[in-house]
């Protein structure tokens, strides 16, 4: 294993080891010449000691030169057996910390974070001179630290007080693909990239394999890891599972926690705007994540703060969830249907005038509010205004008003689409249905005229929010509709949640983008079904409603995990384009980066109020002035609230996985003892050996030289 | 006195031997408690006044009762005493370390003037013998007042030495002196000791009282030279020899005492004083070795 120095530079200084030698040399050229009555005791003397003394003087420029040489090697920091530093060269050294959720978590010497930090610092202060650094920090967001490679020294150890914790997660393959980049940009031929975190286990992620590979194709580069912090037990709560739909004030929803405990009896307590509603009590310890149900009455409409906490522990953040519970005060509905007909009758076009009143029946205050228009007379403006749009046997949509709805679906819309009108069969095979994604021919199955053909209807999920809380004589009530004629679809194209007896689809869900679509290929005139005059039309219209108008892509109030960037939109009692006349835009945060410029982003009638990356599980509110119009709430990603952590060894075979060659562990016996780590890094320091040896050569040069002089004869 | 007036080094500048010689001896007489001149003879030469801290053993008491002044009577010496003064003019004897020291050549020919002054105003007879691998320069042994011009002249100009073979001078020298006296070697006796010592052995079998002024030079001692240094044989100028003293000073030193004990040890075994001296001492360590000795013998 080669020895390298910490100051090569220094090295230089062994030309002083010329000096005994070049001053050796030159005393022998300056002699003093001096008569002297007689010789014969000189040549006594020298006849005695000359052999010795000669053997002497040359061992004692020998020794001169030794103890320069080896103090000059001392002060050039030779190290030997160093894992970093083994090799020649310059080198550089690639610093990925792990700044996720996890790291968060306590210890005898601050948090994981804080040691590690510790270690990065020590690590740097072991390195030599001319080593260049980068930090890569991966927690809500990963990103090099400095704008480039640093020569390591106090610039690079005071910036790593820049290093902020996160509740996010560390993503192997962000890290692997941003190491690429820099590794390309890196002053030294070789790169070490050394791993310090918890080693807490990923989660599965397909692009880690890639972007290994795309790491190996930039240059060479070592990996070695560092493992931070024990496995710290205790409990938190992995999720809250909020209404899939959109919810009225009033009513009661059931919410449920997915919790781990540490410790029995643990109470957990659900809070709405910061007061406790309700409470629960996990009886036992449990390490895999249990269900706990919680009853919350819906509030008033608005923005509500939710949360779900525990005891706390030793990894804090998780033990608080927190939720944003939108209440609509009203949700806009359209109806898109085709021109009505004479034969259409009192339905209209498909029946959309029953789908209307089976949503908002009778003309009292209802959640839903609805409105129809032809679609012939369709705006793109009249999609945005709406939480969900029907389709009702549209007649074929112009280019503009087809690519403006498909626009609006994308970006978080919601559509449901009726199709059941058999003249328009090509128009939906070919036009329509692969717009939404959805291929393939459809097939008209021509019931109406088979008498005897008819089909009952069963529910394929009964799961699923559109039918939960329904009771089996509801559910019976649905399955005893009679289906005459509806176009079978592909089952593939969405997910089947209610299909006739003999397995033809009758409603199917999907999601284009951020948008939620439903498609269920018949109508409600008489000669598709019975569904109109059924007791069921209400309850399963109303809740296909409120499903679609809970997808949350145009919401105000979001749930999203840490790391993601806050996004809403606004929630305004007028016109969008007031905002726009709005001074202030911000995004303020109850942790973390606690406020900052928000982006308004229009996408066509659509505005947008973009935050920053969330950093910190919490709330984000954003702010219009001094109103809230939207909130955000950002949650630790579960896999950070895992116990139990990798060894490096587990971790390096994990690497290997992942197709990167060789990685070293830098463990010593104890994860977190900081002694042996510059030792393992740097490898063990020679100075103190090699100053000793020289010490020892300037004594032994002190003892012979005692009573020691160059002597030679010349005879004349 | 003052003992600088005496150093070797403001003795030197002076250059005239012959005032050398006189300021030597009255400088050292001037100093001493007990005149030199008294208790040799018997014979009455004249009065001259007391000189405080002298004995008083020859104080005129009567003239004292008469002038009320103290004088003491002078008693002329008759001459019994033949010196003869070796000079050794080797080229050994050139040696100086120190360019405000004079060389031990000079130095023995202070001293030898000094001597060969003090020996005449007692009226002893001085005779002088130069030398280097032979002898050189002789003024035979006389005690007449121009003799002190004789010996002075000569050592005045002492010859340009070459080698040394003293062994064989003093045995040449022994056989040439007729008359038993006192001989006195002036000389650093760098040489084959056993030869010197016998050639000294051959004086004292023919009757003579020796004395060896043995001149060296302070450095000869302790060769307290630094750095490195190529020394060259005053001897012979083809011998060199390049050491670094100080580091082997301890060992030089060492052979040099060993030299000098034996030197003392076989001069005593054969009754032959031997005066050590530096180049640096003042010269009252010559001429009170001398007295003491004359001392001894009368």
């Amino acid at each position: 294993m080669p020895v390298v120095f910490s100051n090569p530079a220094l090295l230089l200084g062994a030309l002083a080891a010329g000096v005994p030698v070049l001053i050796h040399f030159l005393s022998l050229r300056k002699v003093r010449q001096q008569p002297f009555s007689d010789l014969r005791f000189l040549t006594e003397v020298q006849s005695r000691q000359a052999r010795s003394l000669g053997v002497r003087r040359w061992l004692l420029l020998l020794m001169r030169v030794l103890a320069i040489l080896l103090i000059a090697l001392a002060v050039a920091g030779p190290r030997w057996g160093g894992m970093v530093t083994a090799g020649q060269g310059a080198r550089s050294l690639l610093f990925v910390i792990d700044t996720s959720a996890s790291m968060n978590t306590q210890t005898d010497q601050g948090t994981r974070l804080d040691q590690a930090l510790e270690i990065c610092r020590h690590m740097m202060d072991s390195l030599p001179d001319q080593t260049t650094v980068q930090v890569i920090t991966s927690g809500s967001r990963t990103e090099a630290l400095f704008g480039d490679w640093l020569p390591v020294g106090v610039g690079a150890r005071q910036g790593l007080a820049a290093v902020l914790p996160s509740d996010g997660t560390f993503s192997p393959a962000a890290v692997l693909r941003l190491a690429a980049d820099q590794v390309v940009r890196a002053p030294a031929a070789q790169v070490q990239m050394i791993w310090i975190g918890d080693l807490q286990e990923p989660a599965l992620d397909a692009a880690v394999e890639q972007a290994a590979a795309q790491l190996n194709s930039s240059g060479r580069v070592q990996h070695l890891v560092r493992p931070v912090g024990q496995a710290a037990p205790g409990g938190g709560i992995l999720a809250v599972t909020l209404p899939r739909r959109a919810v009225q004030t009033g009513e009661n929803v059931s919410l449920a926690a997915s919790v781990t405990t540490h410790t029995p009896e643990e109470v957990l307590v659900l809070e709405l705007d910061g007061r406790p509603v309700a409470e629960a009590v996990v009886p036992t310890v449990s390490s895999t994540p249990v269900l706990v149900p919680f009853t919350l009455p819906v509030p008033a409409p608005g923005l509500h703060r939710g949360l779900v906490r525990k005891q706390s522990d030793l990894f804090p953040t998780d033990d608080q969830y927190p939720f944003v519970l939108e209440v609509p005060e009203s949700l806009e509905v359209l109806i898109v249907h085709g021109r009505n007909r004479a034969i259409d009758g009192t339905g209209g076009r498909g029946g959309w005038r029953f789908l209307a009143e089976a949503l908002a029946p009778g003309a009292g205050d209802q959640l839903l509010k609805v409105t129809a228009v032809e679609s012939g007379n369709l705006t793109t403006g009249d999609l945005e205004r709406h939480a969900v749009v029907y389709f009702v046997d549209p007649d074929p949509l112009g280019r503009r008003a087809q690519e403006g709805t498909l626009d609006w679906l994308k970006n978080g819309g919601a559509g449901c689409f009726l199709l059941g009108e058999p003249v328009q069969a090509g128009y939906y095979a070919s036009t329509l249905l692969p717009a939404l994604g959805w291929p393939g021919p459809i097939q008209d199955t021509g019931a109406d005229s088979a008498p005897g053909q008819s089909q009952r209807a069963r529910v394929i999920d009964p799961a699923h929010p559109i039918f939960t809380g329904l009771d089996e004589e509801a559910l019976g009530t649905l399955a005893d509709v009679e289906w005459r004629r509806w176009f079978r679809l592909q089952e593939s194209a969405g997910a089947v949640l209610m299909a006739t007896t003999d397995d033809s689809p009758l409603l199917l869900t999907s999601n284009l983008g951020q948008g939620r679509v439903a498609v269920l290929p018949w109508h409600l005139n008489q000669g598709s079904n019975a569904l109109a005059t059924s007791p069921m039309a209400l309850p399963l219209f109303q809740r296909l409603t409120l499903w679609l108008a809970g997808r949350g892509g145009l919401a105000a109030g979001v749930n999203t995990t840490v790391g993601t960037r806050s996004r809403v939109v606004p929630r305004l009692a007028a016109d969008g384009r007031a905002l726009e006349r709005t001074a202030e835009l911000k995004a303020v945060a109850d942790r973390g980066n606690l406020s900052q410029a928000a982006d308004l982003v229009w996408k066509g009638r659509i505005p947008y109020l973009t935050g920053p990356v969330i950093d910190r599980a919490g709330f984000t509110a954003f702010l219009a002035g001094s109103d809230t119009v939207g909130l955000v709430a950002g949650t630790v990603p579960p896999v950070e609230s895992a116990i139990e952590v990798l060894t490096a060894e587990r971790w390096a075979a994990l690497m290997n996985g992942w197709g990167l060659a060789d990685p070293m562990t830098l463990a010593g016996g104890d994860r977190n003892d900081l002694d042996d780590l510059g030792q393992l890094m740097a490898g063990r320091s020679l100075a103190p050996w090699l100053f000793l040896v020289a010490i020892l050569l300037l004594l032994g040069e002190l003892f012979v030289a005692r009573g020691t002089g160059s002597v030679s004869a010349i005879s004349g | 006195m003052s003992e600088s007036l005496l150093s070797p080094e403001l003795i030197g500048r002076l250059g005239r031997l012959d005032l050398v010689a006189r300021l030597v001896v009255e400088g050292f007489l001037t100093g001493m408690h007990k005149s030199p001149y008294h208790g040799f003879s018997a014979e009455f030469a004249e009065y001259r006044q007391y000189i405080a801290g002298e004995s008083t053993a020859h104080i005129d008491w009567r003239l004292y009762a008469k002038s009320d002044r103290h004088y003491l009577k002078v008693f002329t010496e008759e001459t019994n005493l033949r010196a003869t003064l070796l000079v050794d003019c080797s080229a050994s004897m050139d040696f100086t370390a120190d360019d405000n020291r004079p060389s031990k050549k000079s130095y023995a020919a202070y001293l030898a003037a000094a001597l060969t002054y003090l020996l005449l105003h007692q009226n002893d007879a001085v005779g002088l013998v130069t030398f280097d691998e032979k002898p050189l320069d002789m003024v035979p042994t006389r005690s007449m007042r121009k003799q002190l011009f004789q010996v002075l002249k000569v050592l005045d100009k002492l010859p340009e030495g070459r080698g040394t073979k003293l062994g064989d001078v003093l045995h040449q020298v022994a056989e040439r002196i007729g008359r038993r006296g006192l001989v006195l070697l002036f000389s650093d006796l760098m040489d084959d000791p056993e030869a010197v010592l016998q050639g000294l052995k051959h004086f004292r079998h023919r009757g003579h009282e020796v004395v060896v002024f043995q001149i060296l030079d302070p450095r000869e001692r302790d060769l307290a030279f630094s750095g490195e240094v190529e020394f060259t044989s005053l001897e012979e100028p083809g011998q060199k020899v390049r050491i670094e003293p100080a580091h082997l000073a301890e060992g030089y030193r060492q052979s040099f005492t060993a030299w000098q004990d034996n030197l003392r040890r076989e001069c005593r075994r054969q009754m032959i004083d031997l005066v050590e001296i530096t180049t640096d001492s003042p010269f009252e360590k010559g001429l009170g070795a001398y007295l003491q000795k004359r001392r001894r013998l009368y």
